[in-house]
């Protein structure tokens, strides 16, 4: 990065090498379309490329960069059309004592029976891009691209505890989801 | 710790955000408890879910199309090999300038030409005055034209009665404007002569 703050375009070129497919994938997960998702990642590159001369050599490079990856995410999904909805945290949401939603039985789910099947994947997406931006963006960050809470916390501003509640969170309304579409 | 806190502890574990001492706890939790054991599947089968896709590969296009833009915006030194588009009025510019080198190369020969050094005493030197003075209409001596014409070679031009006013210079003046009207007097000219000739004609060329 500070190759390129300095007129390296090569070093923008292994920049974006090591990291488009993460960028491409967040904004996919986030969108629930990979077309969607790379038209974002365009525009989240451009923001880094932009934002360049403001990036600290202090900070670490992919929590700066999820950082803008979401932020641009959040306004190219603002700008096609109206999120309002799907925006708002719910109250209470970290709340230990929020109510939890009753998970299906064992039978249900088999994990590698969802892994194979591609029109449950395709659901699953969908389901996702429908969760609450909160939960959401804590969810793909965390068990989609595997940052660590604290880190997860850094670059939506929150404690890690209230990374914990939130992915926790998500993972159960996609459960619920997954229940509705099993047969 | 209830079942809500123990379901928490399974979701932190599948993210690898658990400490050893809580994972014990979670594993005797669960296999006495059938819910969390089966809410612990349930979000295993979703982290499934969302790790193995959708998968669609990048579009082609997707790296050029972004270095494009990052280019345009001058965001990003342009790429070596790559045309930067040229607006078309620019091309005008090519045959302005061909024309105007041109224009300049022809002066320049034409300059060139005329500052030779040494360039007028060599054309001097190709015509010696004898040859100069063998033309019947030039206001010369007859007896220097006729010893030319017999082959007695080199008598000195001898101008007119009035000679005496004209200068060296305006008299080889005369004698080059004389040879100009009529070249055919050096067919006339002496084998000697043509000898004598072609070493500085061969230098003129």
């Amino acid at each position: 990065m500070a190759a390129f703050r300095g007129g390296d375009r090569d070093a923008f070129e292994r920049l974006f090498d090591r990291h488009h497919l993460k960028v491409i994938r967040f904004a996919s997960r986030m969108t629930g379309d990979s077309g969607r998702g790379e038209e974002a990642a365009q525009e989240i590159f451009l923001r880094i490329a932009r934002a360049a001369p403001t990036w600290e050599p202090t900070a670490r490079f992919t929590t700066w960069m999820y950082t803008i990856a979401r932020r641009t995410t959040l306004n190219f999904i603002r700008d096609a059309r109206d999120h309002e909805a799907s925006l708002a945290i719910p109250l209470g949401e970290e709340a230990d004592d929020a109510p939890l939603l009753q998970l299906p039985g064992p039978p249900a789910f088999e994990p590698d029976r969802i892994f194979s099947n591609s029109q449950l994947r395709e659901r699953l997406a969908v389901a996702l891009a429908e969760l609450p931006e909160g939960y959401r963006s804590a969810f793909v960050l965390a068990a989609g691209e595997g940052l660590s809470y604290q880190e997860v916390a850094e670059i939506l501003g929150i404690t890690p505890q209230a990374v914990k509640s939130r992915v926790f969170r998500a993972r159960e309304a996609l459960a619920g989801k997954l229940s509705e579409l099993e047969p | 710790m209830n079942c809500n806190e123990y379901k928490r502890l399974a979701s932190a574990r599948i993210d690898g955000q658990i400490a050893a001492g809580e994972a014990s706890a979670l594993d005797a939790h669960l296999a006495s408890c059938d819910g969390c054991k089966g809410a612990e599947r349930a979000m295993r089968a979703v982290d499934a879910g969302i790790s193995a896709g959708p998968r669609h590969p990048v579009s082609p296009g997707f790296k050029s199309a972004l270095f494009e833009r990052l280019e345009t915006e001058s965001l990003l030194p342009v790429g070596r090999g790559r045309i930067i588009p040229f607006p078309l009025w620019r091309w005008a510019a090519v045959p302005l300038a061909a024309a105007a080198g041109l224009v300049l190369f022809l002066l320049a020969g034409h300059e060139a030409v005329e500052m030779r050094p040494g360039g007028e005493q060599l054309a001097r030197q190709a015509v010696p005055a004898p040859l100069r003075a063998a033309d019947p209409q030039n206001p010369v001596d007859g007896a220097a034209r006729e010893n030319v014409v017999r082959g007695h070679g080199v008598a000195a031009p001898a101008v007119s009665a009035n000679a005496s006013a004209l200068s060296p210079e305006e008299a080889d003046i005369v004698a080059n404007l004389d040879l100009l009207e009529h070249p055919a007097a050096l067919d006339d000219a002496p084998a000697a002569l043509d000898d004598m000739l072609a070493p500085s004609v061969n230098g003129q060329v």
